[in-house]
């Protein structure tokens, strides 16, 4: 690829970043727990939440290309939902969320 | 499973039944008749067992050739009473027979220890949330000191704890922290402030008070090689290794990835087990494979043949064995019931490493066995150079919660608590040596020697007594083991003694970054940082043949921050653009990730024609541009862009 092709790829890269970089700061007071799908346990059985617990299941997870979303065990969010959930346990699961038993996904 | 060994697998439980899903143990001389080895000059022998040894994780041997052996029967849930049974026992061969015949608590009510270091006469110990040190003053081999080195790790999963204690040629000791968060204190100097570990593994140095976290994420299992090479093992990754050390990676906080373990097993995910997987893994993967095609996802799972519990990586640096294993990394694997042996190769164009299966195991492993019970959670090698295995022995190994509770119904997850026992695996012909070392009475000129002996367990042991005594006599002798060895390992050895020694002058250090064997020119780099003066030769090291060296040239200079750090930067990146490692790694550094940089590039034509890995460098700059966000660095990078 010729330079000043790749500029016009590069360039919208700064935007794009930016939105990485902003979605990592915390969030604003209005964006309360309660309100967020991804929060609400209250169809949730006591066991599951057992289990999720003593996987060590975390919303973030401590490395960075670990995460729910690339565990062979994950179920990414259903059609309309906010988050997704896990085959070890029922209830949310973030995609940026991790346990103790991740494991990568095969085919 | 072939038709014969199908037999022989029948033959040996089929009439052992417990019930309709699982077979019931085998004493250890039994379990001898599972084994099948690759290797016919080689034989494994039962070496220690119950009642001298229960639940065994780990074994390592001290200088003097004590056998200390980590036992963990809180796998995989303490109890609920609050009472601990984590222990570590020494072996004892009182008749010299070779085989274990008597065991002393050294020490008890652990929690969940799982590995164990010789240090200072006494031993280092991984029990989450802490390291322990732990050490007899009596002579009753029983720990009567017990201080708390460090702590905060997290400790809320046997698996993935803070595990692997290793002392390594470099005067560090590396420990696994599988990525976890956790706020690590060191409690000899509790005025520092504690650091993360999220993300990455450990590493710390008693003799300077040092600790920080390194840039890898092992679980369970680390081998490390003659050269300080480290090779790390998580649950399905079976070999891993982290081309980037953790102080330069984390130099600042702007890189779009801090990931750097590399899966370098060219054979994955393949394994061959003897032992059908057992019927809840059968019927949970049944049940998941199921789930998978429901959900419309490209996933599957597999029971069996594939790694799934690679657990404890041990590099032969032994003498024992044939020649040809010598170099070898050995892998348990136990939910596949096997040992699997890789031979590491460093790649010829990249600062890392390729793990390849021997020729006689292209389609079977090292060491299989028909027992389902067998659970080969660690090897070691001995002063000896005998290959150790250190079996479980359990019925069951896996995390309870992850297995559907109408198949846990008949499992009980503590069967064989009482049962483990360790191997020893020996050519037939070998005549073995049980004497035992006894480093500790050793003249320190005796030790020194000992830094060139071909086992790795000598020189490693002789190095680290040296630095203990801090005897500064030596430094002549150390001094001319390093000038003139003809053995690369012995002048390694002899480097990082005067290292320790606060011994390292700038012509040695000149010395040294001329050598003939990469890796010890690789560690001088890392020496030069500390002298300015030696800028030259660090930028002359980035055009090195060997990509260890010119990787480790690019690492160190960015340390520095004067333009021709930069100049010198660019070049190296311009020729080496397609590995990934010398992207990231120059990344890392603020001269990497400066303007300087990107102009150098601009005025040698980098950016005319562009290929995906230029792409890629330049969007990860990018990245960093924005995330540290300086005055006007976006609006200067768009226009460097823009510009002719
Ligand atoms: S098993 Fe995988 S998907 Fe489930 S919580 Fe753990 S990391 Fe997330």
């Amino acid at each position: 690829m010729k330079r000043r092709e790749f500029i016009t790829i590069a360039l919208p890269i700064l935007p794009t970043t930016a939105f990485l970089v902003s979605s990592c700061q915390p969030k604003s007071a209005s964006q309360s727990e309660t309100t967020d799908p991804c929060k609400d346990f209250s169809t949730v059985s006591e066991n599951d939440l057992k289990t999720r617990k003593k996987l060590g299941y975390v919303d973030a997870s401590p490395r960075a290309e670990s995460q729910c979303g690339n565990c062979n065990l994950w179920l990414p969010p259903k059609d309309g939902k906010a988050c997704g959930g896990c085959m070890l346990f029922k209830g949310p699961v973030q995609t940026a969320g991790y346990c103790t038993y991740w494991a990568p996904q095969s085919k | 499973m072939n038709a014969s060994k199908n037999l022989l697998f029948f033959a040996l439980v089929g009439l052992s039944w417990s019930c309709a899903h699982y077979t019931d143990p085998l004493t250890p001389d039994e379990a001898l008749k599972s084994f099948t080895l690759s290797d016919d000059r080689l034989q494994i022998e039962v070496f220690a067992a119950e009642p001298h040894v229960l639940d065994p994780v780990e074994m390592v041997f001290d200088e003097e050739g004590n056998a200390f052996v980590v036992e963990m029967p809180d796998y995989p849930s303490k109890p609920e009473d609050g009472t601990l049974g984590g222990a570590i026992r020494l072996l004892r061969d009182t008749n010299q027979d070779g085989r274990i015949d008597s065991a002393i608590v050294f020490a008890d009510n652990l929690s969940e220890a799982t590995s164990v270091l010789p240090w200072e006469g006494g031993l280092l110990v991984a029990a989450a949330p802490d390291i322990l040190f732990l050490k007899d003053t009596t002579g009753d081999y029983r720990a009567d000191i017990r201080e708390v080195l460090f702590t905060g790790f997290f400790a809320n999963n046997s698996e993935a704890q803070i595990t692997n204690l290793h002392y390594n040629v470099d005067n560090w000791i590396y420990a696994s922290n599988c990525g976890q968060d956790g706020l690590v204190k060191f409690m000899r100097n509790p005025k520092l402030p504690p650091i993360s570990v999220k993300g990455g593994d450990f590493r710390f140095r008693l003799d300077r008070g040092q600790f920080e976290i390194e840039s890898s994420t092992g679980q369970f299992g680390m081998s490390v090689d003659d050269w300080g090479n480290r090779f790390f093992t998580e649950n399905s990754l079976h070999i891993q290794h982290a081309p980037i050390a953790g102080r330069y990676l984390f130099r600042h906080p702007f890189l779009p990835s801090y990931d750097v373990a590399l899966n370098i097993s060219d054979h994955d995910p393949e394994m061959f087990q003897e032992t059908p997987a057992p019927y809840w893994r059968q019927e949970r993967t049944k049940r998941r494979n199921e789930q998978f095609a429901e959900a419309k996802l490209d996933r599957h799972e597999y029971a069996e043949d594939h790694f799934t519990g690679a657990s404890g990586g041990t590099f032969y640096g032994g003498n024992l064995l044939p020649a040809d294993y010598r170099g070898s990394v050995f892998t348990g694997e136990v939910a596949g019931n096997l040992i699997h042996r890789d031979i590491v190769q460093p790649l010829p164009n990249s600062p890392t490493f390729v793990a390849k299966r021997g020729e006689k195991e292209k389609t079977t492993e090292f060491l299989t066995s028909s027992d389902p019970w067998f659970r080969p959670a660690q090897l070691s090698v001995g002063p000896n150079g005998v290959l150790y295995v250190i079996d479980m022995y359990r019925q069951h190994i896996e995390t309870p919660t992850a297995i559907p509770e109408d198949l846990k119904e008949e499992m009980d997850f503590f069967n064989g608590n009482k049962l483990g026992r360790i191997y020893q695996i020996v050519p037939k012909e070998a005549k073995l040596t049980h004497e035992a070392p006894k480093l500790r009475s050793k003249s320190s000129a005796e030790l020194v020697a000992l830094l060139a002996h071909p086992q790795q367990w000598w020189r490693l042991n002789a190095q680290r007594l040296l630095l203990e005594r801090k005897d500064k006599s030596v430094l002549p002798a150390v001094t001319d083991l390093f000038l003139t060895h003809a053995d690369a390992r012995a002048r390694l050895h002899a480097f990082f003694v005067l290292e320790g020694l606060n011994a390292l002058t700038l012509s040695l250090i000149k010395k040294a970054l001329a050598d003939a064997q990469p890796d010890l020119r690789a560690y001088s780099l890392i020496e030069a940082e500390k002298w300015s003066e030696l800028l030259p030769q660090l930028i002359e090291k980035t055009t090195d043949v060997s990509p260890k060296v010119s990787f480790q040239a690019c690492l160190s200079l960015g340390q520095f921050t004067s333009p021709s750090v930069s100049n010198a930067l660019a070049k190296a990146l311009s020729q080496h653009v397609q590995d990934k490692w010398y992207r990231m790694g120059i990344l890392s550094s603020e001269a990497g990730a400066s303007f300087t940089l990107i102009e150098v590039l601009q005025r040698e034509g980098f950016f005319d024609r562009m290929i995906p890995d230029k792409e890629s460098f330049l969007n990860d700059f990018a990245h960093v541009v924005r995330a540290r966000n300086r005055s006007g660095e976006v609006q200067r990078l768009a226009l460097l862009l823009k510009k002719k």
